[in-house]
């Protein structure tokens, strides 16, 4: 603009008339962009501190190491969770082997025990995870662990 | 495998969620105490210090299992896992069998057990046999003591014999199938199959390891 004689009257009242959808494209996105770098900004903090506490956490646990000055002992036990605590699993049943034939294949590997005469084998593709590392059964008449 | 009764009481054993130098922590829901995996001791809770008396077990494929024990039941849920079939299990799986007892521990690395099938051994004073069968990838540890007499075994885990008496040996129920000490049942020990790494971090001290005899030389173990 060379001249500021130059805008008519009239196209400057007009222009309002235009402008409140623009500003608010404008609020909008200035919205948007701030709220993005205030997530982001938000996020970086938190992975921060997020890395800060993996980072005192693994010294913590260096410090605590198992080794020959460090034996395992309830003194130097130091436990780290890692997924929350899952239910106890049940729902498990107890086939025969003919009953087994197309639910467990000959060629995978179990864990398996006799007590007192009975045996029980456990597939280790179906004990593996979380959710299934303990199996609370009774066989022989003992309560046992089956756990690997 | 671990019975879950301590002090004439039956504890329900879960996963905590909490790992200890990568090695699971178990926790029992009667008392809330959390349980060392790989020692089989309550390390924290009520319970500290207490210990659940280990069951020998063995890890086996199913086929083998089933072929020694017609009459065995089997525990099914849907799968979480394929890994563990007999095609994944080559040599170089970094596993151990180990034992531990009374704050002593001996491994055998399984590599090793490829070419030494049948090692007769020590763990302490307790003689011991070690037998290693490929094709069900299974490792099994006995004491080798019978009727107060050590038994030194011979063969492979198909055909195992004991030197002394002659008698044929099934490898995985250790029961005598045939001579003299026929129905005669070893004793299995509970040998503990582990990654070496998770192992070692947890048996630091009084802790050895088999090395197989030198070339030349079988005898002299």
């Amino acid at each position: 603009m060379t001249s500021s004689q130059e805008p008519s009257e009239d196209k400057t009242l007009k222009q309002p008339r235009s402008h409140p959808l623009k500003r608010a494209l404008l609020l909008l996105s200035i919205i948007i962009v701030a709220t993005g770098c205030g997530a982001y900004l938000i996020s970086w903090g938190g992975e921060y501190r997020q890395r800060q506490a993996a980072r005192a956490l693994s010294r913590e646990m260096e410090k605590h190491m198992l080794g020959v000055d460090n034996p395992p002992s309830p003194e130097s036990f130091f436990p780290v969770e890692v997924v929350p605590r899952p239910p106890t699993v049940t729902g498990w049943q107890i086939v025969s082997v003919k009953q087994a034939i197309g639910l467990v294949d000959a060629d995978e590997l179990v864990l398996a025990v006799e007590i007192n005469g009975e045996a029980r084998a456990y597939p280790l593709n179906m004990m593996t995870g979380p959710e299934r590392e303990v199996f609370n059964d009774t066989l022989g008449g003992r309560a046992i662990a089956a756990t690997w | 495998m671990y019975a879950r009764k301590v002090n004439g009481r039956t504890l329900t054993l879960g996963v905590s969620g909490k790992l200890w130098e990568g090695s699971l922590i178990m926790i029992d829901s009667e008392s809330e105490s959390s349980w060392s995996h790989m020692l089989g001791e309550a390390m924290r809770g009520p319970l500290q210090g207490e210990k659940l008396t280990p069951i020998p077990s063995v890890m086996t494929s199913w086929k083998t299992w089933k072929s020694e024990h017609p009459a065995t039941t089997v525990c099914v849920m849907p799968r979480t896992s394929s890994v563990y079939v007999l095609a994944d299990m080559d040599r170089d799986r970094g596993h151990v069998i180990g034992l531990s007892q009374d704050g002593r521990s001996r491994t055998w690395d399984i590599s090793l057990l490829h070419d030494h099938p049948v090692v007769n051994d020590m763990f302490g004073k307790l003689p011991v046999l070690v037998v290693f069968h490929q094709p069900s990838y299974t490792t099994v540890i006995y004491d080798r003591t019978v009727a107060g007499k050590t038994l030194t075994f011979e063969g492979t885990p198909g055909e195992l014999d004991d030197r002394d008496t002659g008698s044929r040996w099934n490898f995985l129920t250790g029961v005598a199938e045939s001579g003299p000490l026929k129905g005669t049942k070893l004793t299995q020990l509970h040998g503990i199959i582990s990654d070496a790494a998770a192992w070692e971090i947890y048996h630091s001290v009084n802790s050895t390891t088999w090395h197989p005899p030198a070339r030349g030389n079988p005898d002299k173990r």
